[in-house]
């Protein structure tokens, strides 16, 4: 089953992927970039790695080296192909920007609510556009 | 977002990549707040200068940036170093890790960085005055910049201030407008706060309560010292809290509770009283048990009547040969407290004096240089230091960790 999903351009180009969702925000401080493995305790993510996802997540949080980590993360390819926040603040942004990730946010639906770990995820960031075919469950 | 025909030109490349560049990120940060056009900015202090934080790639993009004719138009202080640039070999610092860090500090040098390296770059020279808008990065600098100056910045990365010290200016959005400086919550301080780590615990405490509202205090009986600010403005402007807090009658957007406030009513009251302050000392103190194995004073960096106090509790004592006791703070500090004697007295007693970095720089080298049970009377040390690498905290004053030091043992209140 496919859905299409409107949203805000924040950093442009395309990616596609396996999403990763979570509804915990998202310090970039306490990712491993070695692994792309998230480190903070008590996190809905911790223990899992980003690296080649589609990640889905509310925004970023804490620490501005946050933004160190996700480029440094693109130049060891650990870090996510693509994001999508509700509604974004500084460190993420920069950190797609320096590491051209697609990026996008203000969807029309609650990402959080629509998209699944698993689902397959294509962003379109220059036409605003995400789609997502939800995986099958048997 | 507006550009002029300037910003224009220089988005389009006509003044080279590295500006081109920067323009880049300025502009795509802008629109993604929906800032109406860009501003000037008067000064910066850059958050990355730690290459243990940043990573290889951080060097990489400064000499890369330097290849393609970058130069700094603003004035631009450098953060900590993952290292003390002048004591390294003797406090035990590897020399991989110097090795790398001096190249860093060489690149942020050749684009016309003032390399510092410290958190307290108020202290050393860089001082905004009111209503300046500046691109400024650190925690604790900021709030203090926002706060104590009343000067004008948002939460700065390293990247975005490195963009700003080659195009001169930020996007308009956040703290730069009048509307979000605002107070939002009273804080009425009934507590008595007597020292430095009384005050930062007032700050965590305020900290988890406001969010990233902007606190307003009011009951404080005189104005914070140096050391006191710093403290207030450490954990205030960490994790999800803001970076902007006003002191009534004290700070300068705040000569009235009137004007801190903006003419509009608190949205919220609170009360802090010394229940609530013991309770922030509990929640910081993450040590079970008696052990220690170092002391850290100096988050953010010592100002000399700091480490004047530490010399004075240290005179003719002696500090447990377990114990790796750090004193943090900025070179030009450290020359002052070498004139002075200070550093001497201290280092009799078997403490360190130690410049351009801290615990929190080092990162994961924390545990290398064998860093597991710290007592600080630092509130940032303590909020950080846990998450960073599984270090453990004794929270308390400065005389309860000079004791500790002296003992070998923790026997705070905690």
């Amino acid at each position: 089953m496919k859905m299409i999903l409107r949203g805000r351009k924040v950093v442009p180009g395309t990616a596609e992927g396996v999403a990763l969702v979570t509804k915990h925000p998202i310090s970039f401080y306490f990712v491993d970039w070695s692994t792309g493995i998230v480190k903070e305790r008590g996190h809905e993510l911790e223990g899992k790695s980003v690296a080649g996802k589609i990640l889905v997540f509310p925004k970023g949080k804490g620490s501005s080296a946050g933004t160190q980590t996700i480029y440094e993360m693109v130049k060891r390819k650990t870090a996510p192909v693509g994001m999508i926040n509700i509604s974004v603040e500084p460190i993420v942004t920069v950190g797609a920007i320096l590491g051209n990730i697609p990026l996008m946010d203000r969807l029309e639906k609650n990402p959080l609510d629509t998209i699944e770990t698993g689902d397959y995820v294509k962003i379109d960031a220059d036409k605003g556009i995400v789609e997502v075919t939800k995986r099958s469950k048997s | 977002m507006y550009l002029t025909k300037e910003e224009e030109r220089m988005l389009s490349g006509e003044y080279g990549e590295a500006v081109r560049e920067a323009m880049r990120i300025l502009v795509t940060l802008g629109d993604a707040f929906d800032a109406e056009h860009m501003i000037p900015i008067s000064s910066v202090h850059n958050t990355m200068g730690s290459v243990a934080s940043a990573g290889d790639s951080a060097l990489e993009y400064l000499q890369e940036m330097i290849r393609k004719g970058a130069r700094f138009r603003v004035s631009t202080t450098v953060n900590n170093a993952s290292i003390d640039l002048n004591g390294w070999r003797n406090l035990g610092f590897p020399e991989e890790l110097a090795v790398k860090q001096f190249k860093f500090t060489a690149a942020w040098q050749a684009l016309g960085g003032v390399t510092c390296h410290t958190c307290t770059p108020y202290l050393v020279g860089n001082i905004p005055s009111k209503g300046d808008h500046v691109s400024w990065g650190e925690v604790s600098a900021i709030t203090f910049v926002n706060s104590v100056i009343g000067a004008r910045t948002n939460r700065e990365g390293g990247y975005t201030s490195l963009a700003s010290s080659i195009a001169g200016r930020v996007p308009l959005y956040g703290y730069h407008l009048d509307e979000n400086r605002r107070g939002n919550v009273l804080v009425e301080v009934k507590a008595q706060l007597k020292t430095v780590s009384d005050f930062g615990a007032l700050s965590y405490h305020v900290g988890t309560m406001v969010g990233d509202r902007v606190p307003v205090f009011s009951g404080l009986r005189q104005n914070p010292s140096i050391g006191e600010y710093k403290a207030l403005c450490a954990v205030c402007g960490s994790f999800n809290a803001g970076a902007l807090f006003h002191i009534v009658g004290m700070t300068p957007e705040a000569r009235t509770m009137e004007e801190a406030f903006r003419g509009e009513k608190p949205e919220e009251k609170i009360s802090v009283n010394d229940g609530d302050v013991e309770r922030a000392y509990n929640s910081l103190t993450t040590a079970t048990g008696g052990e220690v194995d170092s002391v850290c004073v100096g988050c953010p960096h010592c100002s000399i009547e700091e480490i004047e106090m530490v010399a004075n509790l240290l005179r003719g004592k002696k500090v447990c040969d377990d114990v790796k006791f750090w004193v943090c703070t900025a070179v030009q500090t450290k020359v002052m407290a070498d004139r002075m004697g200070y550093t001497g007295v201290i280092e009799n007693a078997g403490a360190r004096v130690v410049s351009d970095t801290c615990p929190v720089a080092l990162k994961d080298t924390v545990v290398d240089m064998r860093f597991r049970i710290m007592a600080t009377n630092s509130v940032q040390n303590a909020s950080y230091a846990p998450w960073r690498c599984g270090l453990q905290i004794h929270f308390g004053t400065l005389q309860e960790c000079i004791e500790a030091s002296i003992k070998g043992r923790w026997t705070g209140r905690t």
